[in-house]
């Protein structure tokens, strides 16, 4: 009985391919994502950059009281350290995966921030 | 038109909308390797999209480079892509093969893929998922656009 079954089991089975693309999996719970900056949360404090063991992250303070915040996703683990160090929660991890670029820029995402360091 | 352009078009041209791909570990942990191989399976079914892999790269179009460029294996590589026919692509997987990732800086590599060959797409992640490859060859042949990244 056990090799009837066996044999039977693909023919029994639903279709499991996934629909992409254009239909993208949902990831489980749990799943550390692309990490992205909600510009308008983000004050600068430069922790995101601190933590990040690859250095994907860079905030550079400008002149007139702003910061530009940059990520590199050709250098990021997706660890998602940046998300738990956040002072503000401005770094979310989302499900985005379409990540790929033609250029080595086109993989930095860039921001500029209000920066209150220097309040 | 420049050169790129050209050669793009002439990818799209020569190769219809089917792809045959070349793996090249150039020292990679196996992560983006794992995700590589799941592509092939019921789940992800690369080949229901006309893609495959190919054990040589003399049968290949494109260049799958996962892993940082270890100094022993830098001439192999540059013989890889030397082996392939035109007109080629090189695509770089995972964050080790797209910017050096977290071994760049050690005695034994040089670094990404890129001083090496001429990665046409890079595909971040670390591993990038299985979708996220498909997304990245599917922008190497032009079938999918590129989602562009907040620059301000």
């Amino acid at each position: 009985m056990g090799l009837l079954d066996v044999l039977l089991r693909p023919l029994r089975s639903p279709i499991v391919t996934r629909a992409y693309p254009p239909q993208a999996d949902v990831p489980d719970r749990g799943h550390r994502g692309t990490p992205e900056l909600a510009p308008e949360r983000c004050r600068a404090s430069g922790d995101c950059a601190t933590v990040c063991p690859t250095r994907a992250i860079v905030v550079s303070e400008l002149r007139d009281g702003t910061a530009q915040w940059q990520l590199d996703y050709g250098l990021c683990i997706f660890c998602g350290r940046c998300v738990e160090a956040c002072p503000e929660d401005a770094i979310v991890a989302t499900g985005e995966f379409e990540l790929a670029g033609r250029e080595r820029d086109d993989v930095i995402a860039m921001h500029v921030v209000r920066s209150t360091a220097r309040d | 038109m420049t050169e790129v352009q050209q050669l793009r078009r002439e990818v799209a041209q020569k190769l219809g909308r089917s792809l045959h791909v070349r793996h090249l570990d150039s020292g990679s942990c196996n992560g983006c390797d794992w995700e590589l191989s799941a592509l092939l399976n019921p789940v992800y079914d690369i080949q229901r999209l006309g893609i495959d892999f190919v054990a040589s790269p003399r049968h290949a179009d494109l260049l799958l480079v996962t892993g940082v460029m270890t100094r022993n294996l830098q001439e192999a590589a540059l013989l890889t892509y030397q082996a392939m026919p035109e007109p080629r692509l090189v695509v770089a997987v995972g964050a080790c093969a797209v910017g050096g990732g977290v071994f760049a800086n050690t005695y034994a590599a040089s670094g990404s893929a890129e001083p090496i060959l001429p990665v046409d797409v890079f595909i971040p992640g670390c591993p990038p998922r299985p979708e996220a490859i498909i997304h990245g060859l599917l922008v190497a042949v032009e079938r999918m656009k590129q989602r562009p990244l907040p620059l301000c």
